[in-house]
């Protein structure tokens, strides 16, 4: 009659004691988890830049300028609310380059920006460099992330999203995917 | 036999202990962070959009003339996780500006979706601190209603920049919670 409990007692001492040597959460292979960036979460730099002609949707951000002799660049700025202690994996960009000019181009970084200091450090970077005069979408990858463990505590995060050289509407900006764990 | 029943039972305390199924670090839950950009700002409506405000990865203010500077009005949209409990409100800043009236107040807001009823959650000011060039912080940790309910209600903070210029500038927030 004793021998029943006293074996279930001592199982769920073994069971307890092995989940004890795994630390929770570290058992479990970490999943890949993604944060898309719409193309909506765009927006110009300042005031001035507001004035330019600009347009965001839900599939695609763009300057256009018809003023062909005048030619300028410009950044823009999305917000990121990446998951605390995350560590980023990958930034993938999916854009649009029928640039005609050599420097006509799309760069996107993701940075992060201490909190206390000021410093704003590069943590991933893809550019249509290159004369590409092509009207499909295309997506660049970056797997090399610098600084990749999410610090919420001490750091913000955005995508900055720079048009160079821009000339009617032929580079736009369609996306992103941060990749994480 | 009541021996052996004790061994086990201390055993199984033990097991129990170290596992955190009681103990000291079971009571404690992690906390979680969210940090807000400079870039989610927005302008609070067209009179402030037209402003001369500038936002970036580092910071967002607004650049009115020195001479006749003006209150000014910016927010953030927050998505906040249904249920978690808010434990504090981290405001970064720089505040350069002189004059008494200059200054950065960040409001954590709640709105009633029903009703229309806002109500703060916590509450920043930077008001006693003026011609300083570094960045500081200001912390709140006594917040109200302070639990998220999606579902009643929706999230946002509410940055004020009273005679805003570029001497004054907002870095960002962070949000701890449960």
């Amino acid at each position: 009659m004793m021998a029943c409990p006293r074996k279930a007692l001592s199982i769920l001492v073994g069971t307890l004691l092995l989940s004890a040597a795994v630390p929770c959460g570290l058992g479990a292979a970490a999943g890949l988890q993604v944060l898309s960036v719409s193309p909506a979460a765009l927006r110009p730099a300042s005031r001035a830049d507001a004035d330019l002609e600009w347009f965001g949707s839900q599939k695609e951000f763009y300057f256009h300028n018809i003023d062909f002799d005048n030619r300028y660049d410009r950044e823009c700025f999305a917000p990121l609310y990446l998951p605390h202690r995350a560590r980023i994996k990958s930034l993938f960009v999916t854009y649009m380059d029928r640039g005609c000019a050599q420097a006509q181009d799309i760069w996107v970084t993701l940075v992060r920006h201490n909190l206390s200091s000021g410093l704003v450090q590069k943590m991933a970077e893809v550019s249509s460099r290159g004369l590409e005069i092509d009207p499909a979408r295309k997506t660049l990858e970056d797997a090399t992330i610098d600084h990749g463990l999410v610090d919420n505590r001490l750091y913000s995060y955005s995508l900055i999203v720079k048009f160079n050289y821009i000339k009617r509407d032929r580079v736009r900006f369609h996306g992103a995917k941060i990749l994480y764990e | 036999m009541k021996t052996r029943n004790k061994f086990l039972s201390a055993g199984l305390g033990f097991a129990l202990m170290i596992t955190g199924v009681f103990g000291p670090g079971r009571a404690q839950a992690v906390d979680k962070v969210l940090s807000v950009s400079p870039a989610a700002l927005k302008p609070a409506d067209f009179k402030n959009e037209a402003l001369p405000w500038v936002s970036n990865a580092d910071a967002f203010y607004f650049a009115n003339n020195l001479s006749a500077p003006v209150n000014s009005y910016a927010y953030v949209p927050l998505n906040l996780p249904q249920g978690a409990r808010i434990k504090s409100m981290t405001v970064h800043y720089t505040d350069n500006a002189c004059g008494v009236n200059q200054e950065l107040v960040v409001t954590l807001m709640r709105h009633d979706l029903a009703t229309g009823k806002t109500q703060a959650m916590a509450w920043t000011t930077t008001e006693g601190v003026p011609c300083i060039i570094d960045r500081r912080l200001v912390e709140d940790k006594t917040v109200t209603n302070s639990v998220v309910n999606n579902a009643r209600y929706s999230y946002a903070l509410y940055v004020i920049f009273y005679d805003g210029i570029d001497r004054f500038r907002f870095h960002g927030a962070v949000i701890v919670y449960q």
